[in-house]
C-alpha cells in the first residue's frame, strides 16, 4: 500500500515537474533529493505537519519568509540555530527555542542548496491518505485470506478425494457382485476398510516394501532434520518488554539503523540502544501509531521522565530495560559487527532480514556455523580502495594467475579457518 | 522320557502333607500382604496399573528431558544513559601509577565494560619506559580479592563510616585540645598530595601555632620493609644529605653489583631492567659487561657475565676490596688491607677484573650495593667517585624518593610510643606488625596508644591490632599523583568505581580535619597553578589537567617536587664534618672503612626477595604463587635455599619431582627458628643459605604459606640487616614441594645457545651458530630444513606471525608469564598439579645451569655413567633464561596426529587452537617436541577441588577475566595462540582505517609486558618489520632446529660479555 501510494506520489509530482519545468526547472530535481536529505537528516526530531521534540516544519519556511522577506533566514537558522541566535538575536527564534525547552538543534553541514531542497519537499509534501489506515491493519495482517496457509485447502481436496475413491470403490464392487449375481458366482465378502489394505499388500508384497522403505526413509530424513534444528532458533520472536516495532521506526519512519545501535560499526556487538537514545525522540513523540502512550510510558518509567513538567525527574531510581535477547551466539565463537558491517560492507538486511517490516523482531537467518561458512564461501572480500588489502590481493592474483582470478572470496584470503573465529 | 530318579524337597513332599500340597503351587509359602503394602482399596479399583504407572513415568522423564533441552531465555541490559566513553565489546585504556611502597610503574590499565582486566606498561614514562614487572601486572587480581574490608571496622567489627569519621574525629580534636602528639606511620610517600595533607595535618594539628599555646603535634615516620636507610645515611655522609641517587643503567659499559637485585628488586626495577638491557644487544657490536658478588643466586646474578658468591657478612670485605683495587688502578688511596675469608670462587680474582674494567670504563660504569650497613655504603660511593660515576650514570641532583623509609624514624616514633606520648596511630599502606624485627616489638608498642587507625584495605597483621579500620581503595578506585625521581610526576586515576564501602585514606584525614573535600578535588587544586607543570602555562588549566591524565606523566616544576629528605630524625642530626651539599666528603671513606667488619665463619643467612613476592604485599595472589622463582622454578611454597654440595653434605635430598620430597631444616637466629624445606639452589655461596622475605602473611583462621622471617631480621646500629649468622639443624621431615622445572642442565645440546662477545664478534657464526645439517637417506649432510615430509604451507601470503625472543635480553623476571595469565584466562591450578607437572601457563621460563661435566667426554650415550654427570649442576654455574611458549611450527607435529582437526595452521603461520572441537585425545601434547601444550585435567572454574587456588571461581574475580579469550572446560587441549585476539583485533583496526598493518601496532601480552623488549612480535612478511630483521641475523636460530618443524619463533643467540677464563677467574 505504502510503495503503490509513494509510486503514485511520485508520478504526480513527476507529472506536475514536467509542467512546471519552463517555470521552475530544478524544481523537482530539489523535491526528489529534498525527500531523502529530510528523512535522512530531520524524522529524528521533526515531522513535516506534527511537533515532535521539534516544531512540525509545514509553513514554517512561509512564517519565516513573511517576517525577513527571504528564505535566507531560515537556511542559516536550519544550518546553525545557536550561530543564528549569537548573530541576529532574532527574538522570534529566542522564543522559539525556549517553546521547545531550550532542545538546541545541532548544526547541519548541509548546503544551502540542500537546505533549500527540504523546504521545497516540505512544501510539496501531501499528508499521506492511505498511511492513516495502514497501521489499523497492521496489528495483525490481514495476509491469510490472500490464500497464504494451503493446509486447510489440502485437508478438504483429501477429504472429497477420499470420499470419491470410497464411493469409486463401492460401485466397483457392486458392479463386480451383480455381474457374478447375473453369472451366479459367489458374491464377494463383505470386508472393512483395514481387512481390505492388508489384504492388497499381502497380496502385492513388493509394494508394501517399497511403501515401508519410503515411509522408513520419510522418517529418517525428519529425524535428521529436527536434530539438526536442536540449538538452531531461527524465526525466535520472543515477547519484548516494551512492544517495539522496528516496521514504525525503521521502516515507516526510516530511521537509519545506526542511529540506535550505533557501536554496530565501532565494535563487535550492534548494541541494544540505551534509553537516553530513545528519548532523543520521545522526548517529543508521546504517542505511538498503535499502541498509543502504553508502551512509550516504559521508556519515562525506566529513565525517570516527568511527562507533565517535561523534565527529568532529579534523583529518580533508573531501571534499565530487560530486553529479550535474540541472536545469541554461543560462547565460543567470536563475532565482530563492524568487521561485517564497515570492510565488509554488508547490509544488516543480509543476516537480519526484512527488520523494516517487523513490528515484532525475529531471527531471520540461522546463526549456524554452516550458514556463517556458506557466506564465507560465497562473498566477495571489498579489497577495492582498502590499502590494508593490496600487499595480499597482488599475492593472490599472482597465486591463481592461472584461473584469472581478480576478486577472491573470504574463503581465499583464510576465512574458513578455525582460528579467525574461535580462540 | 522317563525319570527313574525322583528327588524331593522334603519329606513332606514325598508323604505328600495335606498342608504341603496346598502350598505347592505357590510362589511363597506364607500369604503375601499384597494388601496391605499396595494401599488402599481405592487404588485396587483404579484402573491404572504399575505398567501404566511406569509408562507415564517414563514419558514424563522423557518429555522433561526434551523440554530442557530449550536453550534458556537470555536477557539483554543495556544502559540506561551510556557514558559516551564506554562502548561495549571495546576495551579503554587509562593511565595511572602502581606504587605499593615498594614496586613502582607507570602504567595502562585495560577496562572492558568498566571493569580493569588487564596491566601493561606505559611507555610515555621516561621512568618505566613501559616496563612493568610481575607484581604489577598481578596487582589487578588483587582488586577483585573477596577478602578485602567491605565496610570500616571498629574493634574488630563491621561499622559504618559516620560512626567511625565521629569518633574519630572527636579523638583527634581532643588530642589537639590537650596538646597531644599523634603518630603516623606509613610506607614510602611518594605523593606530593598525599604528603600535603599529612602537612595539612601537622598544620591542623599545631593548632593557631602561637608559641606557647597548646597544641598538638605529628609524628611521621616511614617504615619500609626492606629499607635502605644505611644507603641514605651513607650519602649524608659522603653528600650531606640523605637521599638515595638515581641511576642510569643505560650508560654503564661496566656495572658491578654488591647483592643488588636490581633487575626485579632493588629500589625501582622496572625503571632499571628497561635500561639495563639497553646496553646488553650485542648486535651494536659492544655489550656492557656485568659483575654481580652476591650470596643466593638471585635473578640480576643469573644475568650477570661474571658472578662471584660470597658469604653475606664479608660484603663489606669485598667492597672493601674493590675499592683498594680500584684506588690502585686510579691511583688513589688504599682503605687498608681486606682479604676474604672464604673465598672458595676465585672472588678476589673477579674483583680485580672487575676494577681493571671499572678503570677502563671511567665515568660509565657502576657499582652498586644492596647492603644497609652506611659503612659498606660509604665504601661504594668511594669507588663511584673515583670511578667520576657522579653526573654521568650517577646523579645525586635528581633524587630518587622510592626509598624514604628510616629505621631511626621508626625506632624513634615507637620509644614514643612505648612512652605514651603517641595518643593516636594511623598506619597507612604499611603492615608494620608483619614486616619489623622482632626486636622492635611493634606490637607491644602499639598496645600502649589508644586510639589506633589503619587504613590497610584489605586484613592484615596491623589491622587486626588496630581499634579502627578505614579501609582506602584499591590503587585502581583511586586518584593519586606520584613523584619517584627528579621532577617526574605520574598520576593515579581510577579505573573502576569502589567495589566496596571503602575511602581513599587521604579524603578520610580530610574529613577528620573538618575539610569534606573529595581528595579529587584537593589534589586538581593543587596542580591548577602556572607554576606546577613545566608544560605551556598559557593554555587553560582544564585542557592541561586533562592531558596530565591522559598521558599519565609529566614533568613538574621543582618547587612542587617532594623533598628526598623530610625525616624526623635525619634532618635533626647535622651532618657529618666535611660533608656538604654538593661536594663529595672523602674523609668519610676512611672512619667507614675502618668499621667494616670481617665475616664469620659458622652458617649464615640472608633474607632475600623474591620476583614473585617481593615484600608480600600482595602474596594472597594466586598468579604470584603459582608464578615459578626464576630460579629455583618451585611455586606455592617458602623455603631454605642452599648449595647442593652443602645439601650433600647435610645427607639432604638435592633432587625435585613428585617423587622427591624435599628433606626439612631449621634456621635457627638467636631465640627464634623457623623449619622449612630446603631446596637446592646451584650458585648460592657453600655455608651459608637463603630464606625469602614476603612469605606467611595472613591472619588466624587464614591460610598461611611459609613463615613470617621479618621478625628475624637483626638491627645492627640502628639499621635493619638482611643477614645473620645461624645455626641451621636438618630435621628428619620430608615435604612435598612443587617446581615446574626438575631438569636442571642442557645435557652438551643446543637448547639454549651461547656464545662470548668475543667470539661473536670475530668468528664466523659458524662456530657459535652453525646450521643445523642431518643426514638425508643417502647418508648426506643437508641443511635440516631442506628434508621434509610435509608439503610447504603458503607462508609467504598475506601475514606471518612470529616472535623473536632475544636470550641476550631476557632477565627470567616472568613479567611475561602473569600477563600472559591475565590476557589469556589461564587458570591457576594449585600446588599438587603442578606437582604432577600439569601447570597450565601457555609460556614458561626454562632456566639452565652450566654443568662442569665436559660433553666431549660425557655426552657418550654409550657411556650411562659419564652421561649422569652431566645432569649435574656445577656448584658455582652460569645461568640462562628462556621463554618458552607454542613455536606455532609451520610442519607441526602435532596437527598431523589430531584425529578431529582440533589444531591447524593458519595461513598467517599460527597453529590455531579450536577448543569447541577438541576432543581431548592428547596426542597433539604427546607429539609436541617443545611439551608447551597444556591439558585442562579438570574444570578448573567449577570444580571445588580448586576453590582455594583459582581465582576464577568467585563471582568477584571472573571479572578479571579477558571477555575476548574462552575459558576453557575439562578435557580441552590449550596452548599459546600467539594471542590471536589481538592479532585479530589489530587487524581489524588497519581494515577499518585502510591501511597496512604498522610494525609493532600488534603486541601479545608477553611482548608488551617484557621490561627489557626481550621478546619482539610481527610480520615475518612485512619486510620492514623488526621481527624479521631479527630473525634474519646472524644470533637467530630454532629451537631443537633438528627436527624439523620449522618453528615461527625465534631466538637469539646469547652473549656473556665475559671469556671463560675471566668468568672462572
Amino acid at each position: 500500500m505504502q510503495n503503490n501510494w509513494v509510486s503514485l506520489t511520485k508520478k504526480v509530482y513527476f507529472l506536475t515537474g514536467l509542467f512546471s519545468i519552463l517555470l521552475l526547472p530544478f524544481k523537482s530535481l530539489h523535491a526528489q533529493s529534498g525527500e531523502e536529505l529530510f528523512t535522512g537528516n530531520c524524522t529524528s526530531c521533526h515531522a513535516v505537519n506534527k511537533k515532535m521534540i521539534g516544531p512540525a516544519l509545514k509553513g514554517a519556511r512561509q512564517a519565516w519568509a513573511e517576517r525577513t522577506g527571504s528564505d535566507e533566514a531560515i537556511i542559516a537558522w536550519i544550518k546553525n540555530s545557536q550561530g543564528y541566535i549569537k548573530e541576529t538575536g532574532d527574538p522570534y527564534a529566542v522564543e522559539l527555542l525556549a517553546a521547545y525547552n531550550g532542545t538546541v538543534m545541532t548544526p547541519m553541514a548541509l548546503s544551502s542548496d540542500e537546505v533549500v531542497s527540504i523546504l521545497d519537499y516540505i512544501d510539496n509534501w501531501e499528508p499521506p491518505v492511505a498511511e492513516a489506515a495502514a497501521p489499523v491493519a497492521d496489528g495483525d495482517g490481514g495476509g491469510e485470506a490472500e490464500g497464504g496457509n494451503p493446509l486447510p485447502w489440502i485437508i478438504v481436496l483429501a477429504v472429497i478425494l477420499f470420499i470419491v475413491v470410497r464411493v469409486l470403490v463401492g460401485v466397483n464392487k457392486s458392479l463386480e457382485n451383480l455381474r457374478r449375481q447375473q453369472e451366479g458366482e459367489d458374491t464377494l465378502p463383505d470386508v472393512s476398510i483395514g481387512e481390505g489394505v492388508k489384504a492388497f499388500f499381502m497380496k502385492n508384497q513388493a509394494v508394501s516394501v517399497i511403501v515401508i522403505v519410503l515411509i522408513a526413509a520419510y522418517l529418517s530424513v525428519l529425524g535428521w532434520d529436527s536434530l539438526n534444528a536442536v540449538g538452531v532458533y531461527q524465526g525466535y520472536e520472543p515477547s519484548q518488554p516494551i512492544w517495539f516495532s522496528h516496521k514504525i521506526h525503521a521502516g515507516q519512519n526510516g530511521i537509519n539503523c545506526v542511529y540506535c545501535h550505533n557501536s554496530v560499526e565501532k565494535g563487535k556487538s550492534a548494541g541494544i540502544p540505551s534509553v537516553n537514545i530513545c528519548m532523543n525522540c520521545h522526548m517529543g513523540v508521546k504517542q505511538g501509531k498503535v499502541t498509543g502512550s502504553k508502551e512509550i510510558a516504559k521508556i519515562y518509567e525506566a529513565i525517570g521522565w516527568d511527562t507533565n513538567k517535561n523534565r527529568y525527574i532529579e534523583g529518580y531510581d533508573q531501571k534499565p530495560i530487560e530486553w529479550v535477547r535474540i541472536h545469541n551466539l554461543q560462547d565460543f565463537v567470536y563475532f565482530n559487527h563492524s568487521q561485517h558491517v564497515v570492510v565488509g560492507k554488508q547490509d544488516c538486511e543480509n543476516c537480519h532480514g526484512p527488520v523494516k517490516e517487523m513490528d515484532v523482531m525475529y531471527q531471520h537467518s540461522e546463526l549456524t556455523m554452516g550458514w556463517c561458512i556458506n557466506c564465507h564461501r560465497e562473498t566477495n572480500v571489498s579489497m577495492q580502495g582498502n590499502e590494508y588489502y593490496d600487499k595480499i590481493h597482488a599475492d593472490l592474483v599472482e597465486k591463481y594467475k592461472d584461473q584469472g582470478l581478480e576478486t577472491f572470496t573470504v574463503e581465499q584470503i583464510g576465512g574458513l579457518e578455525c582460528g579467525k573465529c574461535h580462540y | 522320557m522317563s525319570k527313574n530318579k525322583i528327588y524331593w524337597r522334603g519329606s513332606e513332599e514325598l508323604e505328600k502333607d495335606p498342608v504341603f500340597v496346598a502350598n505347592a503351587e505357590k510362589e511363597f509359602s506364607e500369604e503375601l500382604p499384597i494388601d496391605q503394602f499396595l494401599g488402599t482399596k481405592e487404588l485396587d479399583s483404579s484402573n491404572t496399573s504399575r505398567r501404566d504407572f511406569l509408562k507415564f513415568m517414563g514419558f514424563g522423564i522423557t518429555a522433561a528431558t526434551l523440554a530442557a533441552c530449550e536453550t534458556p531465555v537470555v536477557k539483554s541490559l543495556p544502559y540506561v544513559v551510556k557514558p559516551n566513553e564506554v562502548m561495549p565489546g571495546i576495551a579503554n585504556y587509562y593511565a595511572s601509577t602502581f606504587f605499593d611502597g615498594y614496586d613502582y610503574a607507570s602504567i595502562l590499565v585495560k577496562t572492558r565494560e568498566g571493569r580493569p582486566i588487564h596491566i601493561e606498561g606505559n611507555k610515555h614514562s621516561t621512568i618505566t619506559n613501559g616496563a612493568v614487572n610481575a607484581r604489577v601486572n598481578a596487582s589487578v587480581l588483587s582488586l577483585y580479592n573477596k577478602k578485602r574490608f567491605q565496610t570500616p571496622m571498629k574493634d574488630g567489627q563491621p561499622s559504618d563510616w559516620s560512626t567511625v569519621d565521629s569518633e574519630i574525629g572527636a579523638e583527634l580534636n581532643k588530642i589537639k585540645a590537650a596538646g597531644g602528639n599523634i603518630g603516623i606511620l606509613s610506607s614510602t610517600m611518594i605523593s606530593p598530595s598525599s604528603q600535603a595533607v599529612i602537612d595539612d595535618l601537622k598544620a591542623w594539628m599545631g593548632g593557631s601555632g602561637e608559641e606557647g599555646t597548646a597544641s598538638g603535634s605529628v609524628m611521621h615516620a616511614m617504615h619500609d620493609a626492606v629499607s635502605v636507610a644505611g644507603m641514605r645515611e651513607a650519602n649524608k655522609r659522603t653528600f650531606g644529605s640523605a637521599m638515595i641517587p638515581s641511576y642510569s643503567f643505560d650508560k654503564a659499559k661496566v656495572v658491578v653489583s654488591f647483592g643488588a637485585d636490581f633487575l626485579t628488586n632493588w629500589i625501582n626495577p622496572t625503571e632499571f631492567s628497561s635500561d639495563y638491557a639497553v646496553m646488553r644487544k650485542p648486535s651494536n657490536g659492544s655489550m656492557s659487561r656485568h659483575y654481580q658478588f652476591e650470596t643466593v643466586l638471585s635473578t640480576t646474578g643469573s644475568n650477570a657475565d661474571v658472578r662471584g658468591a660470597i658469604r653475606p657478612s664479608e660484603m663489606g670485605v669485598a667492597v672493601k676490596a674493590l675499592y683498594n683495587a680500584v684506588a690502585k688502578k686510579t691511583g688513589g688511596a688504599s682503605a687498608g688491607s681486606a682479604a676474604l675469608a672464604d673465598d672458595d670462587n676465585h672472588v678476589a680474582d673477579k674483583i680485580n677484573n672487575a676494577a681493571a674494567d671499572l678503570a677502563k670504563n671511567k665515568g660509565a660504569s657502576l657499582v652498586v650495593c644492596d647492603s644497609n650497613d652506611p659503612n659498606v655504603q660509604v665504601l661504594v660511593n668511594g669507588i663511584n667517585e673515583m670511578l667520576g660515576n657522579y653526573g654521568s650514570t650517577i646523579s645525586t641532583e635528581k633524587a630518587m624518593h622510592l626509598r624514604k623509609g628510616s629505621d631511626k624514624d621508626v625506632a624513634a616514633l615507637i620509644s614514643s610510643m612505648n612512652s605514651g606520648q603517641v595518643k593516636a596511630l594511623f598506619v597507612i599502606d604499611a603492615d608494620p606488625a608483619y614486616s619489623m624485627p622482632a626486636s622492635w616489638n611493634f606490637g607491644a608498642a602499639l598496645s600502649k596508644v589508644s586510639t589506633t587507625v589503619s587504613f590497610a584495605s584489605k586484613p592484615d597483621e596491623t589491622s587486626i591490632l588496630c581499634k579502627y579500620v578505614c579501609p582506602t581503595n584499591h590503587f585502581l578506585e583511586s586518584w593519586n599523583d606520584a613523584n619517584p625521581e627528579g621532577d617526574s610526576v605520574s598520576f593515579t586515576q581510577p579505573a573502576i568505581r569502589n567495589i566496596y564501602d571503602t575511602r581513599q585514606w587521604q579524603e578520610s584525614m580530610l574529613s577528620w580535619m573538618g575539610k569534606g573535600e573529595a581528595y579529587y578535588d584537593y589534589m586538581k587544586a593543587r596542580w591548577d597553578s602556572p607554576a606546577t607543570m613545566s608544560d605551556d602555562p598559557s593554555t587553560i588549566f582544564a585542557s592541561r589537567w586533562n592531558k596530565y591524565i591522559q598521558d599519565g606523566v609529566g614533568t613538574m616544576m621543582s618547587a612542587m617536587a617532594m623533598s628526598s629528605e623530610d625525616s624526623m630524625t635525619e634532618s635533626e642530626t647535622p651532618a657529618e664534618e666535611g660533608a656538604s651539599t654538593g661536594g663529595f666528603n672523602s674523609g668519610a671513606v676512611a672512619s667507614a672503612a675502618s668499621a667494616i667488619r670481617g665475616g664469620g665463619d659458622g652458617m649464615e643467612v640472608v633474607f632475600y626477595t623474591k620476583t614473585s613476592m617481593g615484600v608480600g604485599n600482595d602474596s594472597d595472589n594466586p598468579w604470584l604463587q603459582e608464578l615459578p622463582d626464576p630460579v629455583t622454578k618451585v611455586v606455592w611454597d617458602q623455603y631454605i635455599s642452599m648449595n647442593p654440595a652443602d645439601m650433600n653434605e647435610q645427607g639432604l635430598n638435592t633432587k625435585m619431582g613428585e617423587q622427591e620430597k624435599a628433606g626439612m631444616g631449621r634456621v635457627i637466629v638467636g631465640d627464634q627458628s623457623i623449619e622449612l624445606p630446603v631446596v637446592a639452589m646451584p650458585g648460592q655461596k657453600k655455608g651459608t643459605v637463603g630464606v625469602a622475605l614476603g612469605y606467611g602473611k595472613g591472619f588466624e583462621g587464614e591460610r598461611q604459606i611459609g613463615t613470617n622471617v621479618f621478625p628475624m631480621l637483626p638491627v645492627v646500629d640502628g639499621f635493619v640487616q638482611n643477614h645473620s649468622s645461624i645455626q641451621f639443624e636438618k630435621l628428619e621431615m620430608r615435604y612435598n614441594i612443587a617446581s615446574t622445572q626438575t631438569h636442571h642442565t642442557m645435557m652438551g645440546r643446543k637448547i639454549l645457545n651461547e656464545t662470548t662477545l668475543s667470539e661473536f664478534k670475530n668468528a664466523d657464526r659458524s662456530h657459535w651458530n652453525p646450521i643445523v645439517k642431518i643426514s638425508d637417506s643417502y647418508g648426506t649432510k643437508q641443511e635440516v630444513n631442506k628434508l621434509d615430509l610435509w608439503g610447504e604451507h603458503d607462508i609467504d601470503l598475506g601475514h606471518r606471525w612470529g616472535l623473536s625472543i632475544d636470550l641476550n635480553t631476557c632477565i627470567g623476571c616472568n613479567a611475561c608469564v602473569t600477563a600472559c595469565h591475565s590476557e589469556n584466562n589461564v587458570p591457576v591450578v594449585g600446588k599438587d598439579e603442578v606437582n604432577r607437572t600439569r601447570t597450565m601457563s601457555w609460556i614458561r621460563i626454562d632456566r639452565y645451569f652450566s654443568s662442569d661435566a665436559d660433553p666431549e667426554v660425557h655426552g657418550d650415550l654409550n657411556q650411562d655413567k659419564n652421561y649422569a654427570a652431566m645432569e649435574i649442576p656445577s656448584d658455582y654455574p652460569e645461568v640462562g633464561f628462556m621463554p618458552v611458549m607454542c613455536q606455532h611450527c609451520n610442519h607441526a607435529p602435532c596437527e598431523t596426529v589430531c584425529p578431529v582437526a582440533a589444531t591447524t595452521h593458519s595461513d598467517e603461520g599460527l597453529n590455531q587452537m579450536t577448543y569447541n572441537r577438541c576432543i581431548g585425545t592428547r596426542y597433539c601434547a604427546n607429539n609436541c617436541p617443545y611439551k608447551v601444550r597444556r591439558f585442562n585435567w579438570f574444570n578448573y572454574v567449577g570444580d571445588r577441588k580448586f576453590t582455594d587456588v583459582n581465582p576464577s571461581q568467585d563471582d568477584l574475580a571472573r571479572m578479571v577475566l579477558n571477555p575476548d579469550v574462552v575459558v576453557r572446560s575439562r578435557g580441552v587441549m590449550e596452548k599459546c595462540s600467539l594471542c590471536v585476539q589481538r592479532i585479530q583485533a589489530g587487524k581489524l583496526d588497519a581494515k577499518k582505517k585502510g591501511e597496512p598493518v604498522k610494525d609493532g601496532a600488534i603486541q601479545t601480552a608477553c611482548s608488551a609486558a617484557c621490561p627489557t623488549h626481550a621478546i619482539s612480535f610481527g610480520d615475518i612478511n612485512d619486510k620492514g618489520s623488526m621481527v624479521r630483521k631479527e630473525a634474519m641475523e646472524d644470533r637467530a636460530y630454532h629451537l631443537l632446529e633438528e627436527v624439523g618443524v620449522q618453528p615461527n619463533v625465534w631466538y637469539q643467540t646469547k652473549v656473556r660479555n665475559a671469556d671463560e677464563a675471566q668468568a672462572q677467574a
